[in-house]
């Protein structure tokens, strides 16, 4: 049981982020290797409001967000949007330099120093024999509205239809009249915010670190396949499967194998059910 | 009252023409076919007019209005409401939603659908289905009726019964010449099934290495000796 809450724990840390990403790939089929460099720019931005200006968590957390969908826009802009129309391994690979570009930033301006966020110290409580600290209740709540929240605008929203319309077939969207690039940069804000409010949940439940990029890089991308690209709802339940095996892995053999478990994931998936738990199915080539 | 009228039009993909010179007229409540071999620039003629393909050379306006520097959205807007023979519909969408975002930016959403289905009937039988999971016939019903959503002034339609069995192909071109009729759209169709639709076009055109090569009515066109020769493309 205990597992089960640490898996849910863990889960609520990337859900949003893999979400951000799942939403990326089915609007621009590429696989944005930067999210973990966008999620630390939240996490950053969360600690500066927080812990340097005095702002209350929640409050430093929608700031994240709209740090993450500003520096998510500012690098679309710049970035990607320019590049629109080559292949996804063109810009898979455009975005893991971006990552390191992000992540070199950010040592820059924040130095090497491991940070966390100023709040009071609290004891965890007991619930059924349940150990569960404050600051995870509020992580996995903040990441189930973020996961509603989103789930809601895209089924019954114009705007959300808008977006999966233009995922689904970008130029039949176009001859219906859509306003395709206003719609896409909708998409990349919503991704940026999401990518955001991973940042700060990371801060809140573990520490502030700016090698963050990687290690939560790989955990991202492993839910959005596990759950099946281009599906939401699917990037949330893989979330929940990569938390669960990575708590299982450090409770049955050690922590030092936590981090091979998306890697594991993302290999079994694409061996077993290419295309996740909730896809469309893919044809093998 | 000329609805479309295109002259002297040259078109193609990049700088390569297409589309030749190409003169026609379509006016309200007409429908008009263009029929022609495989190659001879139909479906381009018909891309330009929407705006998916370039327009090289030539004017094409509606009611007045020119088309040639408006976007794809825009002409969609202006009236001019293409659709394509292929991926017409938005599959992962359910066929509510469909026609929702085909009327996008509109206040009367719901208004224009009960419209479109009181055109089309049979959409309601399958109104909160998957997209992607009906039939060859339901999707293209699908398709003409996200076009519909838009309450265009010309209907610019690509083979619409492409795939569809042969008891199907004449329902759907008895319901775009109904709603030519009724709905008093002007209607550009390009369609393999030369016959079919010349028995229901009003008037039409034979289109030939991107060429007019003949014109007129369309019933009378079907019975010419050499309307055979003309569409596979012996013009000799």
């Amino acid at each position: 049981m205990q597992m089960l809450v640490d898996a849910l724990a863990s889960a609520a840390i990337i859900a949003p982020a893999a979400i951000g990403f799942t939403l990326i790939y089915t609007l621009f089929r590429y696989a944005n290797f930067a999210a973990g460099g966008f999620v630390t720019v939240g996490a950053f931005a969360a600690w500066t409001l927080n812990a340097f200006f005095g702002l209350p968590i929640w409050l430093a957390g929608f700031g994240a967000m709209a740090a993450g969908a500003l520096a998510f826009g500012l690098c679309d802009r710049l970035v990607f949007r320019p590049l629109r129309g080559r292949s996804g391994g063109t810009l898979l690979l455009v975005s893991i330099a971006l990552s390191f570009v992000i992540e070199n930033i950010i040592r820059f301006c924040f130095g090497a120093q491991i940070r966390g966020f100023d709040l009071p110290l609290t004891g965890p409580i007991e619930i059924a024999g349940v150990r569960v600290t404050r600051e995870t209740l509020a992580v996995v709540a903040a990441s189930a509205a973020a996961t509603l929240s989103v789930g809601l605008l895209l089924t019954a929203t114009p705007v959300g239809r808008a977006l999966r319309a233009v995922a689904d077939n970008e130029s039949l969207a176009q001859i219906r009249g859509l306003p395709v690039p206003r719609i896409e940069a909708v998409g990349v804000l919503i991704a940026g915010a999401l990518f955001g409010l991973s940042g700060t949940l990371i801060g809140l439940d573990l520490t502030i670190d700016p090698n963050l990029n990687w290690a939560v890089t790989i955990p991202i991308i492993a839910a959005a396949i596990v759950g099946g690209l281009g599906s939401p709802l699917g990037a949330a339940i893989g979330a929940f499967g990569i938390g669960l095996a990575e708590e299982a892995t450090a409770t049955f053999l050690t922590p030092t194998y936590k981090g091979a478990v998306g890697f594991a994931a993302i290999a079994l998936v694409l061996i077993l059910r290419p295309q996740g738990l909730l896809g469309d199915k893919v044809d093998r080539k | 009252m000329t609805l479309l009228a295109v002259r002297s039009l040259e078109a193609g993909y990049g700088r390569t023409s297409v589309v030749r010179g190409v003169d026609l007229d379509v006016a309200q409540g007409e429908m008009v076919a263009l029929v022609g071999p495989n190659g001879a620039g139909k479906s381009t003629l018909l891309k330009a007019i929407a705006g998916v393909a370039t327009i090289l050379g030539g004017t094409a306006t509606l009611d007045g209005a020119d088309l040639v520097p408006l976007p794809a959205a825009a002409r969609a807007k202006a009236g001019a409401v293409f659709m394509p023979q292929e991926r017409n519909i938005f599959r992962t969408l359910s066929v509510a939603e469909n026609l929702a975002v085909s009327a996008w930016g509109r206040r009367d959403v719901a208004q224009r659908r009960n419209d479109v289905v009181a055109l089309l009937p049979a959409i309601g039988d399958y109104l909160h289905k998957r997209a992607g999971g009906l039939s060859g016939g339901q999707r293209q019903m699908v398709g003409l009726a996200m076009a519909l959503m838009a309450r265009p002034k010309l209907l610019l339609v690509d083979e619409p019964t492409a795939g569809l069995s042969p008891l199907l192909v004449g329902d759907m071109l008895d319901i775009l010449r109904r709603l030519a009729e009724e709905a008093e759209l002007g209607i550009l169709i390009v369609e393999q099934n030369a016959r079919a639709a010349l028995q229901r076009a009003g008037r039409a055109l034979v289109l030939v290495d991107g060429h007019v090569v003949r014109t007129g009515e369309a019933a009378r066109l079907a019975e010419e000796p050499d309307f055979g020769a003309l569409f596979f493309g012996e013009t000799a």
